[in-house]
């Protein structure tokens, strides 16, 4: 430890005060740190100090604990010593993005009756680049290669698929999908016997298995830690949108087209309009600037910019400000709680009509 | 259009081209020998606006032959023609087009060493070096300079035969014992001094406009000496940093003198915080730099090229 050298923050950490606790959220490395507010405070306040100098400051009564603190923002590689502070300026988080929509949520039923080469189209025309398919019946894989040739030569370059395990396909059909389509960059099965994973062969692309049964799109919306996304994409975009919905197009299982699935507002069908005119439809866009900092209790979380977020399924419904149901955190008590049983949310929880609370 | 030469694979080229498509122009990507001709068609009706250059890629005919020497000078003959073909198009209608990067053929490579000498004229501080031919000279700069490093006079070693895979790109330091194993006398062997480092600096030069990052590679062995040798697992640390203004008015300087209006220069940072001068790299991949400061540089080049060119 160099008492008498500034301390510096790497641009890339940066501390977000909540509630109760603070954290560290690490943008390079995909890691979030927890902090108490004194630390919190000294790394803001006191940047560009010598540690000497922040003893000084809490006129020599903390010692202890400010060189204890410095070993941890050390070990994590959180901060540096430079004779030069005035040189490593903050970083910059504007967000941009070339296109109105960056990704395509298209749900799958057995009553899904698509036609995949006109909603490819339109997801050419939008310039739109990941589609993620969830299908929640056990679908033929003839749907789903139709689905995938018509993504060849259009700007859908990342194809996630998340489908209902199917009897007729083990696998090894998984995998071929996988490695005959360039564009499948990785394949979740639900509803399977047991929790397998592998990778494929030619393209080594991730598939899985998990015994969870997605339903239908209210599966959607939970809000957990494993969720959380460190880096400075992310919470460049959540400074000012919804990480959750902006940019974002969906077509659900009635080929409504829709911001998100889980959203009650239509915005046409897939039969009748193509997707770049839904985009165009107003009110299409309503969720987009909802950012984290405007949103009740979540304003407060520490988590805010590295959490993902749901205007579906909210803690007050009509109330689009409110905290997302499927959120057990509480940033007053820093406690995790089972949302699902919690008593004060079992009124929105009929009001969406949530059978199944997975 | 803007015309578009790159790797095929290279993810930096796909978001200069999705900010170009942004903003409602089209691009036309050439790899292929046979491209050519349709960049001359492009060109005769008018409709080239801007190029966009990044690294090689171009794509040479497979020449089917079991003979591997055949099939090398086959290849090298039928390269040489097509590079001739691209270097009169850029000598002529590419001219006058905005455009970004350079051409990675021969006859634009920098001289390491010439750069080495323009750095040092404009007073900039560089890290001592010695072209070397002798193992006795070898010995003498590694008593001097204590610890010394090899780097590659031109672009490194890269052979792949049936028999032999020798490939050499990154700076390695040389030690006693490696030397004890050299012969007496060798090839010409560029020699510099190590300099001990607090930080690394890669500064990424476009028009006149510089975004620099500070590259933390001391904390982590593997990137000690070369910082492209870098850990996966806990990355070394990339942040934005502000050059002093004189520097930036060198670098501005240097640029000017070698005629390069885009390219990567690298510094070292001494624990006496001076900036050490290390080499320039017309070819440089910008794209970490542009992720890591959070500078969105793919966008400002794609808007450049949507600009009207100078004529």
């Amino acid at each position: 430890m160099r008492q008498d050298t500034p301390f510096k923050i790497f641009a890339n950490c940066i501390p977000v005060k909540g509630a109760t606790r603070s954290v560290f959220c690490d943008l390079q490395r995909n890691k979030v740190h927890l902090i108490p507010h004194a630390l919190y405070t000294i790394v803001t306040e006191h940047q560009g100090c010598t540690i000497k100098q922040i003893k000084a400051a809490f006129e020599n009564k903390y010692d202890e604990y400010i060189d204890e603190y410095f070993q941890f923002l050390e070990g994590e590689e959180l901060i540096f010593y430079t004779e030069m502070p005035q040189l490593f300026p903050d970083l910059d988080l504007k967000w941009d993005y070339p296109f109105e929509i960056s990704n395509c949520i298209l749900d799958l039923d057995g009553q899904s009756n698509f036609d995949f080469t006109s909603i490819l189209l339109g997801l050419n025309q939008l310039d739109c680049k990941y589609l993620e398919v969830r299908g929640y019946t056990a679908l033929p894989m003839s749907v789903y290669e139709s689905l995938l040739n018509a993504a060849q030569n259009t700007t859908v370059t990342s194809i996630t698929l998340i489908l209902a395990d199917n009897d007729d396909c083990d696998l090894e059909d998984w995998e071929n999908l996988c490695d005959t389509y360039s564009r499948v960059c990785g394949v979740t099965i639900h509803g399977h016997a047991e929790q397998l994973s592998r990778h494929s062969a030619k393209f080594s692309i991730p598939i899985k298995t998990v015994t969870r049964i997605l339903n239908d799109e209210t599966c959607c919306g939970n809000i957990k830690e494993h969720y959380f996304t460190s880096n400075t994409e992310t919470f460049a975009e959540a400074q000012k949108y919804n990480t959750c919905l902006n940019r974002k197009i969906s077509i659900d299982r009635g080929g409504n087209i829709k911001n998100c699935p889980s959203l009650p507002e239509r915005f046409g069908n897939i039969h009748s309009i193509s997707l770049p005119e839904a985009t165009k439809q107003p009110g299409f866009k309503k969720y987009w600037g909802i950012g984290k900092d405007q949103i009740a209790v979540c304003k407060d979380c520490e988590f805010r910019y590295v959490c993902t977020d749901c205007r579906a399924y909210v803690e007050e419904p009509g109330n689009i400000y409110s905290k997302p149901l499927k959120c057990g955190y509480d940033p007053y008590t820093c406690e995790w709680v089972e949302w699902s049983t919690h008593p004060m949310k079992q009124a929105a929880i009929e009001h969406y009509n949530l059978k199944t609370l997975c | 259009m803007v015309l578009i030469h790159s790797r095929q694979q290279d993810d930096t080229t796909i978001e200069i081209i999705q900010w170009i498509r942004s903003i409602g122009k089209k691009t036309f990507r050439v790899n292929k020998v046979s491209d050519l001709e349709d960049i001359s068609l492009e060109v005769s009706r008018g409709n080239i606006e801007a190029v966009y250059l990044n690294g090689s890629g171009m794509l040479y005919p497979r020449i089917e032959t079991t003979d591997p020497l055949l099939q090398y000078h086959l290849r090298e003959y039928l390269k040489n023609d097509a590079i001739a073909v691209w270097q009169y198009l850029f000598a002529t209608y590419l001219k006058n087009l905005n455009a970004f990067g350079n051409l990675p053929f021969p006859g634009n490579m920098l001289n390491k060493l010439n750069v080495l000498e323009a750095a040092k004229n404009l007073g900039l501080a560089i890290p001592g070096y010695e072209i070397v031919y002798k193992r006795d000279r070898m010995n003498e700069l590694k008593e001097t300079w204590e610890r010394i490093i090899c780097k590659p006079l031109a672009d490194g070693v890269s052979i792949v035969t049936d028999e032999v895979i020798i490939t050499g790109q990154y700076t390695e330091e040389i030690s006693s014992k490696d030397i004890a194993g050299f012969e007496d006398i060798f090839s010409p062997t560029l020699i510099q001094q190590l300099v001990a480092k607090i930080f690394e600096i890669r500064v990424f030069f476009f028009r006149e406009k510089l975004y620099s990052l500070a590259l933390f590679s001391q904390s982590d062995r593997t990137s000690q000496i070369d910082s492209r040798l870098n850990n996966l697992k806990s990355p070394q640390r990339q942040v934005p940093f502000i050059l002093p203004d004189e520097l930036q008015d060198k670098i501005k300087l240097l640029m000017s003198e070698l005629t390069l209006d885009y390219g990567s220069l690298d510094f070292i940072v001494t624990p006496e915080n001076n900036f050490v001068f290390l080499e320039v790299n017309p070819y440089g991949q910008y794209g970490f730099l542009s992720k890591s400061g959070n500078f969105y540089i793919e966008k400002e080049i794609a808007e450049y090229l949507c600009t009207s060119s100078k004529l």
